[in-house]
């Protein structure tokens, strides 16, 4: 019979040596990363979870979760909660760790008729 | 920062440790849960020794902050930690009830800071009580 001293064993040092370990700690960094996006621009805005909820066609306890990086979300989630905060393409690209992704597909309309109107502006003038 | 367990001399183990054992299964899902605590332990050593909501809360009248992580079956981990010279010191760790107002509970749940309060000033009056986070 195996006997294992629990109280000496360090769970997370040995968790570490699972193959699945690394996948799992880099989901849980971009959900961290996600997390405090959501939150910082939340606050940025002064919306409460219940407004953000709304805008953004979801509950207040699952942007709690959001903001505890407790769930993964689907894109539908991802593109609507980034378009309400207006997450430029920096945000995206840092929370992802990917080194660049392109604003208006991330905002579509809105950063195409900001786009138009800069354009438009420079013509005129 | 440095991340260090709290090693308590009278119980000889450390409190976070011997909580985080139970889910030493090696099953995916524990896994998983385990990756993602120690995910939030490292994101908040590479922080300042302040409070980072949301990955990490104040709580009021006491001098840690506590870890969350939701467990699959409605219950809430918490791992409470403070900073002091550079160290993240894991104090203690303890679930509840995702959702709760018993007067039991909250008599637990403060009973546990209490006794997470003592480690804490064990610490502060010998710091050479902890082990290395691996």
């Amino acid at each position: 019979m195996k006997i294992t001293n629990k109280k000496n064993s360090d769970p997370i040092a040995e968790a570490r040596n699972n193959k699945h370990f690394k996948r799992y700690s880099n989901e849980a960094n971009v959900r961290i990363r996600f997390a405090n996006a959501v939150y910082n621009a939340r606050l940025e805005r002064q919306m409460s979870q219940q407004e953000l909820a709304k805008k953004s066609g979801t509950t207040q306890k699952r942007i709690s979760n959001i903001e505890n990086a407790e769930i993964d979300l689907g894109m539908g989630s991802i593109y609507r909660i980034a378009q309400v905060l207006c997450f430029d393409s920096k945000t995206l690209a840092d929370i992802f760790d990917c080194d660049f992704i392109c604003y208006s597909i991330v905002c579509g309309e809105t950063a195409n008729s900001q786009i138009e109107e800069s354009l438009t502006t420079k013509l005129v003038y | 920062m440095k991340i260090v367990y709290y090693h308590d001399p009278d119980l000889k183990f450390c409190p976070v440790k011997q909580y985080l054992s139970q889910f030493n299964t090696g099953s995916v899902k524990d896994i998983a849960l385990l990756a993602d605590i120690d995910s939030k332990i490292i994101f908040l050593s590479n922080q300042d020794s302040h409070p980072h909501p949301p990955i990490s809360k104040s709580l009021h009248g006491y001098a840690f902050f506590e870890i969350g992580r939701r467990k699959p079956i409605k219950r809430l981990i918490r791992v409470l930690y403070f900073c002091n010279n550079g160290m993240l010191v894991l104090l203690n760790a303890f679930d509840k009830p995702d959702d709760y107002s018993s007067q039991k509970i909250k008599k637990n749940i403060a009973k546990i800071f209490d006794i997470t309060e003592i480690y804490r000033q064990k610490y502060l009056k010998n710091k050479s009580l902890y082990e290395n986070y691996k």
